[in-house]
């Protein structure tokens, strides 16, 4: 294999605010031809800036190469003028970023788009431009190209984005594609369609690949070579089973570990003996009145759907689904963040739905929320005892010097120095931020805690402390927690159960295990599948759930998931399935549950 | 490279010190001048003397004379003090009430706010001045009338700019988790939506003040505003209009020193804001 395109020695330094900063550090990199080069790291350590650099896009960023080479066909990219890179970015270098939102243009058509680019790069007519861009379209399986083509960039999903953006790139056939995180923003089984496309892109157009991302089990899937950065440099590299099989340097065991961490020490153990119900819901629902023309049937977003379930003391309950689901609407719901339009909510066997003042003021007391964003939930002008002391000082008449006692007690429980009192938000690591977020909901002694993402946006090593944390508090303090998240290797550490909702309804709940090993609902089944996983003998042999999940303006009629179920009957079309007893603990809405085997195998 | 970048930075910071310190400097003279003018201003602002009319800037008259032969720095002096209070007290009536129903169109539900918005849009297409000639006619020339006319000129502005705030704080993260706390209306307006809403405010705020003085100018021009012996700024510059070609300093500097003024308090309020914002207190 012929090397395409090598990074040797490689320094760059970035200007933030008026420090000047190293943020990589002699980095040699070689990528193949043909060949999938994936650098993993947690934020911050250089990733993206590495990939800047390459395509000397840095020096707009205020970074600027202080060191080393990068070769490209014998040309030395870190010394080329930016007229020069001109030739090469977008001709044979391409690059793919997270958000394709932002990526594109949201004032033109997908299809000008597309036209502006292929006529910058090659000499055609518009009309030739046209039908390229839709034989780019048909190449990364968009159905309905030419239909496409004259819609705006916030008329498709996410992942149709996705692939636009990728279709763009690849306008050129360029030699090397450069993909900055480019699944992060979307759901797992999106996620693993696109990382198919960029498999099959490879063979096709025998294009080299370097995928950015910071997920490990990312890497696992879809790598030939993985380099772990950290801190700026690459403390390792090697093929992805010298990597994962035996990782040499601490931090990427480290990494290893805390991933596969996360898939051992499930909570599988059901330690809450307890039975006593703390939360319970019964037929919530919630539709959302969309923007509606004068004189037109007014239409609803239907968010949760005549939803049931309790919650027992000391328990958690992990709620998975793709985004649209309804799992954040649900969880706002029960602890009355949000009004539900019809169904009740009994806190210890009261009705709290339409409760008076006092009795919401009571509720408020013992359920909490930690919310997803760790910076956005804190008031940035508040130091960090005002922040943790507002429940305080709204529920209780503590004086200052008893609001500091507690908040200083707090903040030991959620292992942070004391002296924390006195800092900024701003002036704190994200992990803290949320530690901080922690302590102020469970400064008054909840019973119940919704943790909504709670840990989605930390680093690998960061999250499993938080996770630690959060079970360590459980046991102590005898909390509820519901979990929403959509990491599933998180939710299965952390969950006693696990319920799965897809389009506002919940169409399983099961004991995390049992969930995992042995899925009863066809669309748990597909969403375990679509996860990505650093067992690497698991690779690629999977089966991809097609589609996208549908509006919840208009949902498919009887069951939701028969669109995309691969054993979709008649009946399924027609009558909607409600919730069964499979086993004790066990519910599930499928006419056909995957209990035999032979059901199994049809899904393969 | 880097050394140099350093060099760069520490000289900039040292510029913007020195120019806050020269901005709270000139705020301080102009207030001091409206104080005591008389000890500032060696000529009368009132005493005429057509033999010295139109003098170019020399050491007796160091800003020169107007037509009259009245001194323009004694003019300027004595005018400072109309000239503040205007500025101030109508951007303090006009950003408080603005802001306040820009605070309840953003928190509360969807009725109030059409209704506030569609008052303020109906102020919005009376042009400023006309809004001013309005209320200056109805309510009789005087300097609290011209107060009350730029401030209501000014409300819609300061209402639009409070409403897009409170409705992007309101969505904030630690908003819910007040609510979720169980705090209520109150505490969260009074300590999260407000505190976080009102940096951009003070920006326009330091900006209407300079606003208000020559919308107090135009009002004067017109015989609406202060009747008073001794002119404001913007009345000054409005008289150095028609003496541009043979006399440029009758308007320079009266509008030089209102530009002054409004750079100053702009500065000082930006400064204001970076205090208050704890972001900005590490650099």
């Amino acid at each position: 294999m012929s090397v395409l395109l090598e990074i040797k020695n490689l320094s760059v330094s970035v200007e933030r605010g008026k420090e000047i900063l190293p943020a990589v550090r002699d980095v040699n990199l070689g990528i193949g031809s043909g060949e999938i080069v994936c650098l993993v790291g947690e934020s911050g350590s250089g990733k993206t800036v590495t990939s800047l650099a390459v395509l000397r896009l840095i020096d707009y960023e205020g970074g600027r190469i202080t060191g080393g080479e990068i070769i490209f066909h014998e040309q030395d990219i870190a010394s080329l003028a930016q007229k020069e890179m001109n030739g090469i970015r977008g001709r044979k270098i391409a690059m793919v970023t997270q958000d394709p939102m932002t990526a594109l243009n949201p004032v033109f058509t997908i299809g000008n788009q597309f036209v502006e680019v292929i006529r910058q790069h090659k000499s055609v007519s518009r009309m030739e431009a046209w039908e390229e861009a839709i034989r780019l379209l048909e190449k990364v399986h968009i159905p309905e190209p030419a239909s496409r083509m004259k819609q705006y960039p916030f008329e498709l999903s996410g992942g149709m984005l996705q692939r636009v953006a990728i279709a763009l790139a690849l306008a050129c056939q360029p030699e090397l594609l450069i993909v900055d995180e480019p699944t992060t923003a979307l759901d797992v089984t999106i996620q693993a369609q696109i990382l198919n496309l960029l498999l099959e892109l490879r063979e096709q157009e025998s294009m080299s690949i370097l995928f950015i991302t910071h997920d490990l089990a990312v890497a696992a899937e879809i790598a030939d070579k993985v380099a772990v950065m950290h801190e700026g440099t690459i403390v390792e590299q090697g093929t992805v089973r010298e990597i994962f099989a035996f990782p040499g340097h601490w931090y990427t065991k480290t990494l290893v570990q805390s991933k596969r961490g996360l898939l051992m020490g499930s909570a599988s153990v059901y330690d809450c003996q307890d039975d006593e119900i703390i939360l319970e819901a019964e037929g919530l629902s919630k539709f959302y009145p969309l923007k509606s023309k004068p004189f037109q049937q007014k239409r609803y977003v239907q968010a949760v759907d005549q939803v049931s379930l309790s919650i027992r003391k000391g328990e958690t309950l992990g709620l998975v689904g793709e985004s649209g689901s309804g799992k954040s609407t649900l969880g706002k719901l029960l602890v009355s963040l949000q009004k539900s339009d019809s169904g009740r909510i009994l806190y210890r066997g009261k009705d709290v739905t339409g409760g008076t003042k006092r009795t919401q003021k009571e509720l408020r007391k013992n359920t909490q929320v930690v919310f997803q964003d760790t910076f956005s939930a804190l008031n940035p002008r508040w130091k960090v005892e005002d922040i943790i002391g507002e429940p305080l000082r709204v529920h209780t008449k503590l004086s200052k010097d008893g609001i500091r006692e507690r908040v200083e007690e707090v903040l030991r429980l959620v292992d942070l120095d004391p002296a924390f009192r006195t800092r900024y938000p701003h002036e704190i690591s994200g992990g803290q931020r949320q530690r901080i977020n922690i302590a102020r909901a469970i400064i008054l002694h909840p019973e119940f805690l919704l943790l909504d993402e709670a840990v989605s946006a930390l680093d690998l090593a960061v999250q499993s402390k938080v996770i630690d944390l959060l079970k360590k508090l459980q046991q102590d303090m005898g909390l509820s927690y519901v979990f929403i998240a959509h990491g599933l290797d998180v939710v299965r550490d952390i969950s006693h159960r696990i319920g799965v909702m897809y389009l506002g309804r919940i169409v399983e709940i099961a004991p995390a295990e049992e969930l995992f090993t042995k899925p009863a609902h066809p669309y748990t089944k597909a969403l375990f599948e679509a996860n990505p996983t650093i067992d690497l003998d698991r690779r690629r042999k999977r089966h991809v759930l097609h589609g996208e999940i549908p509006s919840p303006v208009s949902p498919p009629s009887g069951c939701h998931f028969h669109t995309r179920c691969p054993l979709a009957t008649e009946k399924c079309r027609s009558k909607a399935p409600v919730m069964d007893v499979l086993s004790e603990e066990r519910t599930v809405a499928c006419h056909y549950p995957l209990e035999e085997k032979e059901r199994v195998e049809l899904l393969r | 490279m880097i050394a140099g970048l350093k060099k760069k930075n520490r000289r900039n910071s040292l510029w913007s010190v020195s120019l806050l310190l020269l901005s709270a400097a000139f705020i301080l003279f102009i207030v001091i001048c409206s104080i005591f003018p008389d000890q500032i201003a060696r000529h009368s602002p009132e005493r005429m003397n057509p033999s010295d009319a139109l003098l170019a800037p020399s050491l007796d008259h160091l800003l020169g004379t107007d037509q009259f032969g009245r001194d323009i720095f004694s003019l300027i002096v004595h005018g400072s003090q109309q000239s503040l209070v205007i500025g101030v007290l109508s951007v303090l009536i006009g950003g408080g009430m603005g802001g306040l129903i820009g605070l309840v169109s953003g928190y509360c539900n969807h009725a109030w706010d059409s209704a506030f918005m569609r008052i303020m849009d109906i102020i919005m297409t009376i042009p400023g001045i006309m809004m001013a000639i309005l209320v200056s006619a109805i309510l009789g020339p005087s300097t609290l009338n011209l107060i009350l006319a730029v401030s209501i000129a000014s409300l819609p502005g300061y209402a639009r700019v409070m409403r897009g705030q409170v409705l992007h704080i309101k969505d904030a993260g630690y908003v819910h988790a007040s609510k979720s706390i169980g705090s209520g209306h109150a505490g969260r307006i009074l300590f999260h939506i407000l505190p976080n809403s009102l940096p951009p405010m003070l920006v326009m705020a330091t900006i209407g003040v300079g606003n208000s003085i020559l919308m107090a100018t135009g009002l004067s021009f017109l015989g609406l505003g202060t009747v008073h012996e001794i002119p404001d700024w913007g009345y000054l510059l409005s008289l150095g209009r028609d003496y541009l070609t043979v006399a440029w300093w009758i308007g320079f500097f009266p509008g030089l020193f209102i530009s002054l003024f409004v750079i100053s308090v702009n500065i000082l309020g930006d400064a204001y804001r970076n205090y208050l914002d704890p972001r900005s207190a590490a650099s």
